[in-house]
């Protein structure tokens, strides 16, 4: 017989499913990584599913809830456990019991064990995905995947990654004690950088701050205030927190409720002062549309029941917008605000308070009357200071209460510009600016449940300069002869107006001023009341609103002894 | 056209191990069809010279063909018609019996009946035990099931009836048999010396990795001592010369009160008949042929079980 007739043989193809059987066998019969893998992830998917404010959903995270963000870190958790845990192990010891050595003298390469473990792992995979996704869609309410293509280009790569580590650990390791030593020391780092944990209070930075390439390190490049581009007008209007801040933090679903942060703002109450208008008037809005109930007060009581209406239009039951005639100058006033909307919120606290009225005026130390330049220091400061008188109690009986006073650029310089002093307004921004700040301290040490925040807006597009005007007795609307003269002489003085313009030139000119003052202006009203609910949901104490506040707040420092030079001041300031 | 002479055909095998020489020159020729026994003590290099001809390891020098085919060049096919049954060899825990051997049978194009071969190694009761309660003999027989399991052409079996109690040892040797008679050549690795003169048509005796004889059993029990040992308790004294003058006999001494006498051809007879002759009567008569173990002894001066210290690379 010639041995031609065994030329080449091959072993049968079904032996690859005899191999694949036997592997699916051992799996089930050795159902650590099973248990592990999958059972240990959907017990946490179950538990997460379970707590009710991970269920809440939250513009920081997109609109999505904390629950669904942790989906897919569920999803890899369970990969990297089979990859790293279970993967290595049965290679290893087949290595190490010579079940390799002596396949490689059968018909069948050993390399088809490998095979086959990849076989039966990914298909414990696959399973582990689809149960994670089913339970969480059909029993949690979670969001179905939208992108198809991209759910298995994630997987397929995660999947292939893990498998080369885990593989890596069974080439390096002689036996499987060591292998199970390796991917012990492996799989703790590998679970920190996928964001399963992070022994910190603030995951995001600390991953930013490891991982040039992190996804959450684009985001939130100011500090330490928030970052202030303007967001498309749609984007803000529509409550969802404008594109800025679809930002994925993913550790932070892990993060207790605390002190640091707010998840949310649903089922809070908040206080809003100068609510008739403006930032005001958008906080008010955005906040009632993230389910947060919100007292708002302003000194025109038709101007905030206006915008009570118009955030009512955009919220659902259960969040409750109040309107209320307050001048925040005044104590008594701000006492009985407090009062009226404890008994009509049905309160015994408050969780927010945004001291956030304000006006101008008072320019001139030297020129402006004294009632005009008190007037302006006592809204401007004494609102924020009766307000922390009123509310401070509340805020701590919240147990994670906030206070957000609003300061301005004026609070880190105290000049409009050339010829246009802002004495009791930059006194008044000063004083906030001071006080709040000496309130971290001071909170910290004696009423931890509370955190401050301090505001601090370049030109935002509001009516601060007809409210200033109304506020002090004159809209350009009604002034006198005598008055629009006075104010002709004045920007004729500063060049503005030309000599020889007439008063009725000086009305129409403040007329446009105003409007574009608000127009124009690189920042919307509602795009400030979006970065600052940013800045108290993330934590900061500082945040800064607009390029030109960024740009100020650099300058001063670059500069402090050229803070009023203001050629010298602005010449090497890069444009942001 | 039949393009090979043997069924194994090593010659001048050699495989070292840094400065130690495990195989040196082995040459060895296995006709088709015949059970060739390599007998050593441990560490003589017998392992690594046929672990070198299935192709595990690459000798040094020398050649392998097994049925014309090259253990590496030649290695699909050789996988096909060689059975393997390895020394140490685990298998996973947790798999029963009969799916080790349904994975194992589904290797090969030509498989041998699984329960016919159970049946003959006894461990059709245990087909749905896994492997790791089964004893050390039943894993032992599994490992010579799965190297049969292909109906190899060639079985290489390394200590194959290390661990089994007597009677599985002999169930073995019956199996081993019935397989040569279908035209199976076995390789068998053996220190156990009965084993070797029951089933063995030749042996190689290998020691410090070079053959130091090769023979049939019987061959090598006449080459070591020539000749047979009658023992016996006589009636009475008698002069020595009764006995040595015999023409079998070749020589005559005395144990206490036995005598010892050594000789060829009707050794026995002649005794006995001498004895009767002289009115003597032998009681307590035990004829002792000399063993194959006798030969190793007298061949390599070292005792098979002995443990050698040093080398020990099987």
């Amino acid at each position: 017989m010639s041995l031609h007739t065994l030329a080449a043989p091959r072993a049968p193809r079904a032996a690859f499913g005899k191999i694949v059987l036997n592997e699916a066998r051992l799996a089930w019969r050795q159902p650590a990584g099973i248990v592990v893998s999958i059972g240990l992830s959907l017990l946490l998917l179950v538990i997460f599913g379970s707590i009710p404010v991970f269920q809440q959903t939250s513009s920081r995270l997109g609109g999505l809830s904390a629950f669904e963000v942790y989906i897919p870190i569920l999803i890899s958790f369970s990969i990297g456990v089979l990859a790293l845990a279970y993967l290595p192990g049965p290679l290893v010891s087949y290595r190490e019991q010579g079940i390799l050595r002596r396949l490689s003298t059968t018909p069948v390469p050993a390399f088809w064990v490998l095979a086959a473990q990849f076989v039966v792992q990914a298909c414990l995979m696959l399973i582990a995905v689809f149960l994670l996704i089913g339970v969480s869609v059909a029993g949690y309410g979670a969001i179905a995947p939208r992108n198809p293509g991209g759910l298995v280009l994630a997987l397929v790569l995660s999947i292939a990654a893990l498998f080369a580590i885990g593989l890596s650990i069974a080439a390096a390791a002689r036996t499987s004690g060591a292998a199970r030593a390796i991917m012990a020391l492996a799989f703790y780092p590998l679970m920190f950088f996928s964001g399963l944990y992070v022994p910190d209070a603030d995951p995001a930075a600390r991953v930013r701050e490891h991982q040039p390439l992190h996804p959450a390190r684009r985001d939130r490049a100011g500090d330490p205030g928030l970052d202030a581009r303007p967001v498309p007008p749609g984007a803000a209007a529509a409550g969802d927190g404008g594109v800025r801040d679809r930002v994925r933090v993913p550790g932070q679903a892990f993060l207790p409720m605390g002190v640091t942060q707010m998840d949310s703002f649903t089922g809070k109450l908040a206080v809003v002062t100068g609510g008739g208008s403006g930032m005001g008037r958008e906080l008010v809005r955005q906040l009632a549309a993230q389910g947060c109930s919100v007292a708002a007060c302003d000194w025109h009581p038709d101007a905030v029941a206006e915008t009570a209406a118009l955030a009512r239009a955009d919220t659902g039951s259960g969040v409750l917008v109040t309107s209320h005639a307050c001048d925040v100058s005044d104590e008594a006033q701000v006492l009985r605000f407090r009062d009226e909307l404890l008994g009509q919120h049905a309160r015994d606290h408050v969780d927010l308070v945004f001291a956030n009225a304000g006006i101008g005026g008072g320019n001139s130390f030297v020129n402006d009357t004294r009632e005009e330049w008190e007037r302006t220091f006592a809204v401007d400061f004494y609102g924020v200071y009766y307000c922390a008188r009123a509310f401070l109690p509340l805020l701590i009986a919240s147990g994670d209460g906030v206070l957000v006073n609003t300061s301005s650029v004026n609070g880190l310089w105290a000049a409009l510009g050339p010829g246009i002093p802002a004495t009791a307004y930059g006194a008044a921004k000063f004083a906030v600016k001071g006080f709040t700040e000496a309130l971290i301290e001071d909170l910290r040490s004696n009423a931890p449940q509370v955190r401050v925040a301090v505001v601090i807006p370049g030109h935002v597009g509001t009516d601060i300069i007809p409210n200033t005007l109304r506020a002090h007795g004159t809209g350009p609307e009604r002034m006198s002869e005598a008055e629009l003269e006075g104010t002709r002489d004045a920007l004729v003085g500063a060049g503005v107006l030309a000599e020889g313009a007439s008063a009725e030139d000086a009305r129409r000119l403040l007329l446009q001023g105003i409007k574009d003052f608000k127009d124009k202006a690189p920042v919307s009203a509602a795009q400030a009341a979006t970065i600052i609910l940013d800045g108290v949901r993330s934590g900061a104490w500082r945040i800064l609103i607009g390029d030109d506040a960024r740009m100020i707040d650099a300058a001063v420092r670059a500069k402090p002894e050229a803070s009023y030079d203001y050629t010298e001041l602005f010449s090497e300031v890069p444009a942001p | 056209m039949k393009t090979y002479t043997s069924a194994v055909e090593i010659s001048h095998l050699r495989k070292t191990y840094g400065k130690l020489v495990a195989v040196d020159d082995v040459s060895v020729s296995v006709a088709e069809g015949e059970i060739f026994g390599i007998l050593g003590p441990n560490g003589a290099g017998k392992t690594t010279a046929i672990e070198c001809a299935v192709g595990l390891r690459r000798p040094d020098a020398g050649t392998i063909r097994l049925l014309g085919l090259d253990p590496h060049a030649d290695r699909d096919t050789i996988h096909e018609i060689v059975g393997v049954q390895l020394q140490t060899t685990a298998f996973p825990a947790k798999l029963r019996t009969g799916e080790i051997l349904e994975e194992y049978r589904s290797f090969y194009r030509r498989p041998a009946d699984v329960s016919e071969l159970v049946e003959a190694l006894g461990l059709a009761g245990k087909l749905r035990d896994y492997y790791r309660s089964l004893s050390g003999g039943q894993r032992q027989r599994l490992s010579v099931a799965l190297a049969l399991i292909g109906r190899p052409r060639i079985a290489v079996l390394d200590e194959m009836t290390t661990g089994l109690d007597p009677q599985a040892r002999r169930d073995t040797w019956e199996l081993i048999e019935h397989i040569r008679d279908r035209g199976t050549t076995i390789l068998l690795v053996t220190h156990f010396m009965e084993e070797a003169e029951r089933l063995c048509d030749h042996v190689a005796l290998i020691d410090h990795g070079r053959i130091v004889a090769l023979d049939t059993p019987a061959g090598l029990t006449a080459q070591a001592r020539g000749g047979k040992t009658v023992r016996f308790l006589p009636s009475a004294p008698f002069d020595d010369r009764l006995l040595t003058e015999l023409p079998e006999v070749s020589r005559v001494e005395h144990d206490g009160q036995h005598v010892v006498v050594t000789g060829t051809g009707e050794l026995v007879n002649a005794v006995l008949f001498a004895l009767r002759a002289a009115g003597l009567e032998a009681r307590d008569v035990r004829l002792d042929a000399s063993t194959l173990e006798d030969a190793f002894v007298a061949l390599t001066g070292t005792r098979l079980h002995e443990e050698h210290k040093e080398g020990a690379l099987t």
